[in-house]
């Protein structure tokens, strides 16, 4: 057992800490993979500014060090009403299990803490767990994610049992099954509500839809973060290794809407960022038709959102719940908690609601 | 209430002592030599064990001495070294 030391991150560290976080995710799932260009992209490139990082290094027999934990904090700019915030989402925090009982993480994390609370005004966590482990830590429980999950079109339930089916089993049998069935939802698609103008990244990027949109919006959105191009971009548009397409509608009397979708796997459509203003629960319910009637033209079998239970509006929650249900076998998964430590710098910020949609998982 | 630590300080005091923290530690696998994580502590117990041990010895337990206190028998090893 080598000696262990912490220290802060420095440019050049990268390989090393992408190769830590890697051994310790894949002790769960063999399979994980991130590439240093894709975490490089995340510490470096986002609005707010750079990754926040202190790691947990041990020394092996030859003296050199290798990262066997690690606490980040990654900067996200927010907006409450007209106030501007910088909040900051803990990241890829991680203590390799045979370590734990030599090093004292909580007291480690208290450490990074002290050092940087007073650059955000909010710091928040996501994560199963993490409220236990963080209350210590000033963190407030505040709330638990919900999935939802739509199957496209009719007998919702059949359709995301194909979709779980494909998950489970992609073999070729069940891709022809899956795909017969998506093609006959297809077929029976019903007129949308309006249809959608479908951006690229780059188009998004570029367009006047989304140049004004978050000065719009931000007032009446709670806490949140900022929906402006630069996030945006960051977040969804230019994040290497993953595709989104991004439809969007305004209505006649000035009401938007957008949605990102996650279109990597064909068949399991993620929604991973969507905004309606005002935001009214007619409007999102309109938003819903033509998002599920665009999925199953495209021959998705389902639709899923992650949000927290308080993370929209009462009356938009309503409609997510109505027109979307939980998952399969939910009740047997970990519940993802969401927990927050307001710094000392904003004590007493009133903070209403917070607005969750995958945007905040980082 | 916790019970005293008192001098000699034996693994019998600390076992009695973490029964009534609010940890997740598995006080029937907990024997001299097992390692809190193994008896179900997670990083969170460690600290808030060691955190009320030094609330009620007055010992503080510094960063690099925490591999000699990770057992009932190594913490109790390490109190008697120093509490006067």
């Amino acid at each position: 057992m080598g000696v262990l030391r912490t220290r802060r991150f420095q440019a050049g560290d990268e390989g090393a800490l992408n190769d830590g976080f890697l051994e310790f995710l894949r002790r769960r799932s063999p399979g994980a993979t991130r590439s240093l260009e894709h975490m490089r992209f995340v510490w470096l490139g986002g609005p707010g500014g750079a990754v926040e990082s202190w790691l947990v290094e041990e020394q092996g027999p030859d003296g050199s060090w290798r990262v066997v934990g690690h606490h980040g904090l990654c900067p996200l700019r927010f907006t409450l009403g007209s106030a501007n915030l910088l909040c900051a989402k803990t990241i890829n925090t991680f203590l390799l299990p045979e370590i734990r009982s030599r090093f004292l993480y909580v007291r480690f994390e208290q450490q990074c803490l002290e050092d940087a609370c007073s650059r955000y005004d909010v710091i928040y966590t996501c994560g199963p767990g993490t409220s236990r482990l963080r209350k210590p830590l000033g963190y407030a429980a505040g709330d638990v994610w919900v999935h939802f999950e739509h199957g496209s079109r009719y007998l919702d339930f059949t359709t995301r049992a194909f979709s779980r089916l494909m998950q489970t089993c992609p073999s070729r049998p069940s891709t022809a099954i899956a795909r017969g069935w998506a093609r006959a939802c297809a077929r029976t698609v019903r007129k949308p509500p309006f249809e959608f103008v479908e951006y690229t990244p780059e188009q998004a990027a570029g367009s006047v839809f989304f140049e004004e949109f978050w000065e719009q919006a931000r007032g009446e959105a709670g806490m949140s973060p900022r929906r402006d191009i630069a996030d945006l971009a960051w977040r969804f548009w230019t994040r290497p290794g993953v595709r989104f397409v991004t439809l969007v509608h305004s209505w006649a009397g000035g009401a938007r809407a957008y949605a990102i979708v996650n279109t990597a796997n064909p068949y399991q459509y993620q929604l991973a960022d969507f905004f309606v203003t005002p935001m009214r629960a007619d409007l999102l319910d309109a938003l819903l038709d033509s998002l599920f009637a665009w999925c199953a033209r495209r021959g998705a079998l389902t639709m899923s959102v992650w949000t927290t239970a308080t993370g929209q509006p009462p009356p938009l929650m309503d409609v997510l719940t109505r027109r979307m249900g939980a998952p399969p076998l939910k009740r047997f998964r970990r519940r993802s908690e969401f927990s927050y430590r307001v710094s000392p710098r904003t004590a007493g910020l009133p903070i209403p609601r917070w607005n969750t949609t995958e945007f905040l998982l980082v | 209430m916790t019970p005293a630590l008192v001098r000699p300080v034996t693994c019998a005091q600390i076992r009695a002592f973490l029964a009534e923290l609010d940890t997740l530690i598995d006080s029937g696998t907990l024997r001299d030599d097992t390692l809190f994580t193994e008896a179900g502590a997670d990083s969170l117990d460690f600290f808030n064990v060691l955190t009320a041990i030094e609330v009620a010895t007055g010992v503080h337990i510094d960063d690099h001495d925490i591999e000699r206190v990770n057992t009932p028998a190594g913490l109790a090893a390490y109190l008697n070294a120093r509490m006067s």
